[in-house]
């Protein structure tokens, strides 16, 4: 593991009675990166960041936050980590403003232009002295990335940041956390936003039933779950399956019409080579462009 | 554990508290209540003569306080006791809370202490701005006059203002033990209806149970006996067995419950 590393988890486990809600899961996260936390419901995402934010104690496996272990349950959370799991959530009873400065107080900020500062940058500033009963789902979420700005996050660890967002928001919030990260910062974040996570994320890790399907950069990503796919239409689909089996190459005919074939391109040429000696004309063959959400599910499948 | 972190978490549960328009209302009631009891014993024929200093709430001010504590000792220290305790730990489940301020510069442990510190202190505030407003509303609406002890002596002001604040004195560390009691409720089942409603509970079936024939060692483990054991100092000669008998009872339930509701706490993963 790296020394530069804010966030490293390895061998982390964790059961809720018989089930297991992470079986070994390592991650690493490094300043400047912002890396995605993938993974269906009940993969295990909050379960690892709660752990990560110390809320929660794993079974077995170790957890280092900015290069010093985290002693569970007496450690006290390193200076410049911040984040929340699920909705944040806040004291009704008073104002955004009060409940920042509340948990300034908490952090021993006692500044009142930080909490200024931050209520600003969310977004926030118009109705920071209105009763937190009265705030939206989204305006709370603001508010609970507001909260984690004022610990100046050298590490932020977000679960699903901007689920209760209106487009505008969720993009504002995707601002924030690029600067963050261009300034330096690692950020840990989960999200069902498939198109989100493309837009933010250099690091991906995969989660399925508890355990690391996959974890590294985006180009890596891609390739481990891209075997290469291919739109085919030909005179003949029905012989141009057959021969596709005969070749040795997955091939599926969609409802759409179309034929799609996987192959590496020296397959896939072979593939075309036997097409025509067999009398199988090929009308266009064009590459598949994958999402990021089709890789997902190929990966979870 | 550091006292800086304690005391940070202090000043925020104090702030929180203050912020509450029921623990403010429950403040002043208790600080304008006396006044009004004062009030209704000047203009009705009837006095309370079943009570304790009962038939002297017209001839002296410092019987006042007395029966107010007598009447307090029922159920209304019990509540004040817990109105905090029961629901400082429970209302940041009820609000979800945990993890906003445990993902602070904070431990879960300096958390816990201070939460703890603050229900103390707010049971003791209540207890003592009902002691002293009974006090004030006896010596301001009924005088200074001496107050006829249980074996019939007079206690001149001094003696009897004395006789006053070690009663209401005697009384709190029962208090901080149904205190304890409320704050174990409220960690063990995360909520406030438990919280502030057991030792409430608890505090009638103890008053309950004390009538009940049985060796006087159990009765002195209940921990309303000891709201009691200011008759001692009333009398002459004084007893204080009652009064020792209480202090290290309520030291014990004080102990054990906040000792097994810290540990619950620290062992906790927060949001399940």
């Amino acid at each position: 593991m790296s020394d530069a590393a804010m966030l490293e988890m390895a061998g982390v486990a964790k059961r809720f009675g018989a089930r297991a809600a992470l079986a070994g899961v390592d991650l690493v996260a490094r300043p400047g990166e912002v890396h995605g936390l993938l993974g269906a419901n009940g993969a295990g995402k909050t379960t690892l960041l709660r752990i990560a934010l110390g809320l929660a104690r794993c079974d077995s496996g170790t957890l280092r936050l900015m290069g010093r272990p985290l002693d569970w349950p007496n450690g006290r959370l390193p200076d410049g980590v911040a984040g929340f799991v699920e909705a944040p959530a806040f004291y009704p009873y008073l104002s955004g403003r009060e409940n920042l400065s509340l948990l300034a107080h908490l952090d021993r900020r006692s500044g009142v232009s930080r909490v200024t500062e931050c209520l600003d940058q969310v977004g926030l500033a118009s109705v920071a002295d209105a009763a937190v009963s009265a705030y939206s789902a989204g305006m709370r979420q603001r508010l609970g990335l507001a909260a984690a700005l004022i610990r100046h996050p050298a590490l932020l660890m977000l679960d699903e940041p901007t689920s209760s967002l209106d487009p505008a928001g969720a993009r504002d919030v995707r601002h924030t956390i690029a600067a963050l990260a261009r300034d330096g910062a690692a950020v840990v974040f989960s999200s069902h936003d498939m198109a989100e996570l493309e837009d933010l994320c250099s690091v991906f890790t995969v989660l399925h039933h508890g355990r690391v399907v996959f974890s590294g950069v985006r180009e890596a990503f891609e390739a481990h779950v891209n075997r290469d796919a291919y739109t085919l239409q030909t005179s003949n689909d029905q012989l141009a399956i057959e021969i596709a089996r005969e070749c040795g190459v997955e091939s599926t005919a969609p409802e759409t019409g179309n034929l799609v074939v996987h192959a590496r391109s020296d397959a896939l040429d072979a593939y075309v080579i036997a097409l025509g000696r067999r009398g199988v004309a090929v009308r266009s063959l064009s590459r598949q462009a994958r999402s990021l959400e089709a890789s997902f599910l190929e990966l979870t499948r | 554990m550091t006292a800086r972190g304690i005391a940070a978490v202090w000043r925020v549960e104090w702030q929180k508290l203050l912020g509450q328009r029921m623990l403010r209302a429950l403040l002043l009631t208790c600080a304008f209540g006396p006044f009004a009891f004062v009030a209704v014993m000047r203009v009705q024929s009837a006095l309370p003569e079943d009570t304790l200093f009962g038939r002297g709430v017209r001839d002296s001010g410092f019987a006042t306080p007395l029966v107010v504590l007598g009447f307090a000792a029922l159920w209304v220290l019990p509540v004040l006791a817990s109105v905090v305790g029961g629901d400082i730990f429970s209302s940041e489940d009820r609000y979800g809370t945990w993890a906003s301020i445990l993902t602070r510069a904070c431990t879960k442990a300096e958390v816990f202490v201070a939460k703890m510190l603050a229900a103390l202190a707010f049971s003791t505030l209540a207890a003592t701005v009902l002691g002293a407003s009974s006090t004030a509303a006896g010596v301001l609406g009924v005088g200074v006059e001496p107050l006829v002890d249980l074996s019939g002596g007079l206690l001149e002001s001094a003696a009897a203002i004395r006789l006053v604040a070690l009663a209401w004195a005697s009384a709190l560390p029962v208090v901080w033990a149904f205190t304890a009691l409320a704050v174990l409720c409220s960690v063990t089942t995360r909520s406030s209806v438990v919280g502030v409603g057991v030792p409430v509970v608890a505090a009638l079936a103890m008053q309950l149970g004390s009538y009940v024939d049985g060796s006087e060692t159990l009765r002195r483990l209940l921990l309303t006996s000891g709201l009691d054991a200011w008759h001692g100092l009333a009398v002459e000669p004084r007893y204080l067995g009652a009064l020792t008998a209480s202090v290290v009872v309520s030291g014990i339930y004080l102990l054990v419950c906040s000792g097994v509701a810290y540990g619950v706490l620290m062992r906790r993963d927060i949001g399940r």
